[in-house]
């Protein structure tokens, strides 16, 4: 059995497709392109993976991360795979994890990066004070700025501060009154590199 | 493909709805629009995404127009209520998944009519779409309305809405229609009717020489075969690969519309069906694959496919989905064979609780075979049955609801003689009759009534294993009123759906009282389509279309249920002459 770490993407009207259906999706564009996903044992199989934290549904992702259990992997795979997936959902990577003592998925996404807009023209500079102020003080904030008219946004406690509390925070100071007053997109999600400043996609 | 346009007008409002991957689209193979095409059609689905991707028939279509060099196709549901009310504020017109193209700007637009409480939300369609709703308020410059499926066979209540109806099978009446519509292209709306109402299977309400007759495909394997499948990105109903098997059905149940309006029996042969299913499987990566029919057991080759699909199914890690079952000794023992899918319980539909009303109804299932059935079910280890019954049948007595009840407890006890967990759950519908068949004449009962026999029937339930449930009379009646009722419905599905009513098959949205409140003010009485028993010299308005099958037989049939008389099934060679026998295409008869 090979374990495949893949990235994908999130965009357009993509973004509305729920996490819960993502499993299926990516199972049936490897079938399409001839792989045989590992399915779990049990009363109800279903293809084995393991997905990263929640997008919420609306919110844009550019390099989410995944892991597969296939029967079968050449590094040509991948570009089948890609080509047997549906618009919105696009796989930008694949490789097998070879070191079967690499840690689970979850373990090593830790940070996570994003970029908040808000629709309605509220300033970039007070949406990320208020980020700040909130994130730090419960732990969460590792990077916070406002550039080009949004905030680029760093966060660890991935459970914790999701897209969800962060629209949370911004509504209880009053900067949105719901989620569709804000673009967000999940830039990356991985391990925070302090030396560089960023974090660094799996 | 959507453009930057339309998502950025979308996305707010998506932000906003309840399952808003209904409206994503993008899905699997639906196909970048074609660059030109001298027509193109847009399937409206007057439901849901979820209720209209899991129908086989659009799936069939949206390939067939593909395949054609003039035509091309598009895809569009009905937005949920919240999604409407979102899209009205917003000024968003509802447009196709492929390219958000507004329905008004398609050439045609097509809508299947599957059931009867989906009218309200055509309107819904039409109008967000920025088409208007009746036919005589389009201009050159607006889409041709027009339906197809069982709908299109009783049309009097749509007939305000539609500018023309396809009596029959789409893989023999689009092709020819849309040429036709494709080289006229840029003539006036009348003249393009006029020509369409003289093709074969085109009812143009006014124009077409009455009655239409339905086209049917007469060798199936010969014909359009779809080898593509759309795949969707969120779960549907009915989420599978699927291929029909067989259309038609030689039973002769007397209160089966489907059995009446798809006859004759055409079967398809194993090999022609395995090959499909190989492609579809391999296009869409379908986990799951399906055999459809009317009567999937009856289907003569089907254990010539089951060795075929075999190697296929396994190779691909692929389960078969159960056809629904008859109940007898010889459909469990195939389910059986198929193994997977054992999980869960088996279906079956009985229909009537005594062996007398069976005989009514022409129900050909024995008590014998209710034992045979229920025994081999829990012998071979499955723990649950799911039941289906009606109530409101004519000639129905309280010894026949008691039956129901009966047979669940034959049931619950078989089980406990195999040692299963048996868990028992049998539904109870109200009777519709149905335009087209042998009860089409007959009185359906009315809501106080059927609630009164529901009830009765609830009552008698004792054992802690079964659990049943009866459907609320009011749909039932609603249902009732349009399966075969006149062209001044029209009005009241108007004014109905100006009060608001919407998706009004679903529990959560239906309302009877605005109906009521409807018919009440536009002077209709819905009791004299719903409740009243037609003269046997009656003109009934849905005898427009000529489905094959004579008014004769129907009334023959109608004899023979109140005598108790079975009909054979056909397949065997019994003629029943049910009005194919002299238009050629039945194989039973040419046999």
């Amino acid at each position: 059995m090979h374990r495949v770490r893949i990235a994908f993407s999130k965009t357009g009207l993509g973004c509305f497709i729920s996490h819960t259906d993502l499993p299926m999706l990516f199972s049936r564009a490897a079938r399409r392109a001839g792989l045989k996903p590992e399915l779990t044992q049990g009363f109800s199989p279903h293809p084995r993976l393991v997905l990263a934290p929640p997008l919420p549904i609306g919110v844009v992702g550019l390099r989410e991360p995944a892991e597969f259990w296939l029967a079968s992997w050449e590094s040509e795979d991948f570009a089948a795979w890609r080509d047997k997936m549906p618009r919105g959902v696009t796989l930008l990577s694949a490789v097998e994890v070879t070191d079967p003592r690499t840690p689970s998925l979850t373990k090593l996404c830790s940070a996570a990066s994003y970029r908040i807009k808000s629709e309605t023209g509220t300033d970039a500079l007070a949406l990320a004070a208020a980020l700040g102020d909130a994130l730090r003080e419960s732990g969460g904030l590792l990077a916070s700025a406002a550039r080009g008219g949004a905030v680029s946004l760093a966060v660890r406690g991935l459970e914790k501060h999701g897209p969800s509390r962060l629209v949370a925070i911004l509504r209880d100071a009053g900067l949105a009154r719901e989620w569709s007053e804000l673009a967000i997109t999940r830039e990356a999600l991985g391990a925070w590199d302090e030396s560089a400043g960023e974090v660094v996609p799996l | 493909m959507i453009n930057e346009e339309t998502t950025r007008r979308l996305w707010p409002l998506l932000t906003r709805v309840k399952r808003p991957g209904r409206y994503a689209g993008g899905e699997w193979g639906s196909l970048p629009v074609k660059e030109h095409a001298d027509v193109r059609v847009c399937l409206a689905f007057p439901d849901t995404y979820e209720v209209g991707m899991s129908y086989l028939g659009y799936q069939i279509l949206y390939a067939l127009i593909r395949s054609l060099d003039c035509a091309d196709a598009e895809r569009a549901y009905c937005p949920w209520p919240d999604m409407e009310s979102e899209m009205r504020r917003a000024g968003v017109p509802l447009g196709s998944l492929e390219s958000g193209r507004p329905l008004r700007g398609f050439d045609v637009i097509g809508v299947t009519l599957q059931y009867e409480l989906c009218h309200t939300n055509l309107l819904t369609m039409l109008d967000l779409g920025g088409v208007p709703l009746r036919a005589e308020d389009r201009g050159d410059g607006d889409p041709l309305v027009i339906g197809g499926g069982a709908g299109a066979l009783a049309p009097a209540p749509l007939e305000r809405f539609f500018d023309a109806f396809c009596a029959g099978d789409g893989e023999v009446i689009l092709p020819g229609l849309l040429n036709v519509l494709a080289q006229m292209r840029g003539a006036s709306r009348a003249d393009k009717l006029e020509a369409a109402a003289k093709l074969p299977g085109v009812y143009v309400p006014g124009l077409s020489a009455l009655p239409a007759r339905r086209q049917i495909v007469t060798n199936l394997d010969d014909d359009f075969l779809h080898r593509t499948m759309i795949t969707p990105s969120s779960g549907i109903i009915h989420d599978r690969a699927a291929v029909q098997v067989f259309r038609g059905c030689t039973r002769g149940c007397r209160f089966c519309q489907a059995g009446i309006i798809d006859r004759p029996v055409r079967e398809r042969s194993a090999r022609s069906v395995a090959e499909q299913l190989r492609e579809l499987l391999s296009y869409t990566g379908w986990e799951e694959a399906g055999l459809l029919s009317l009567a999937t057991c009856d289907w003569t080759p089907l254990p010539e496919l089951l060795e075929l699909l075999r190697p296929i199914l396994e190779e691909a890690n692929v389960k078969l989905s159960l056809p629904s079952l008859r109940m007898d000794g010889f459909s469990v023992e195939l389910a059986a064979a198929l193994g997977g899918m054992r999980r869960g319980g088996l279906t079956f539909a009985p229909e009537a609780g005594s062996a007398r009303l069976r005989r009514v109804i022409n129900k050909g299932v024995s008590e014998e075979d209710i034992e045979t059935a229920l025994d081999a079910t829990f012998r071979h280890g499955w723990d649950r049955v799911k039941l289906y019954f009606m109530m409101g049948l004519p000639t129905e007595t309280d010894a026949d609801l008691e039956g129901i009840t009966a047979i669940a407890e034959q049931a619950a006890s078989l089980a406990r003689r195999h040692k299963r967990r048996g868990e028992i759950s049998v539904s109870v519908a109200g009777f519709v009759p149905k335009a087209h068949t042998p009860f089409q004449w007959e009185a359906q009962l009315g809501i106080a009534a059927l609630r009164e026999r529901g009830r009765m029937v609830k009552g008698r339930v004792r054992n802690r294993k079964i659990s049943l449930a009866y459907h609320e009379p009011e749909q039932t009646y609603l249902e009732g009123v349009f399966a075969r009722g006149g062209s001044e419905l029209s009005a009241a599905i108007e004014e109905a759906w100006r009060r608001g009513a919407r998706f009004d098959g679903w529990t959560e949205c239906f309302d009877l009282e605005r109906w009521a409140g409807v018919f009440r003010d536009l002077d209709i009485d819905a009791d004299a389509y719903a409740c009243r028993e037609r003269g046997a010299d009656e003109p009934l308005p849905w005898e427009v279309i000529d489905t094959g099958v004579t008014r004769a037989f129907l009334a023959r049939e109608r004899e023979r249920a109140f005598t108790e008389q079975a009909t054979p099934d056909c397949r065997g060679g019994d003629c029943s002459a049910c009005g194919w026998e002299r238009k050629g295409g039945c194989p039973q008869c040419i046999a």
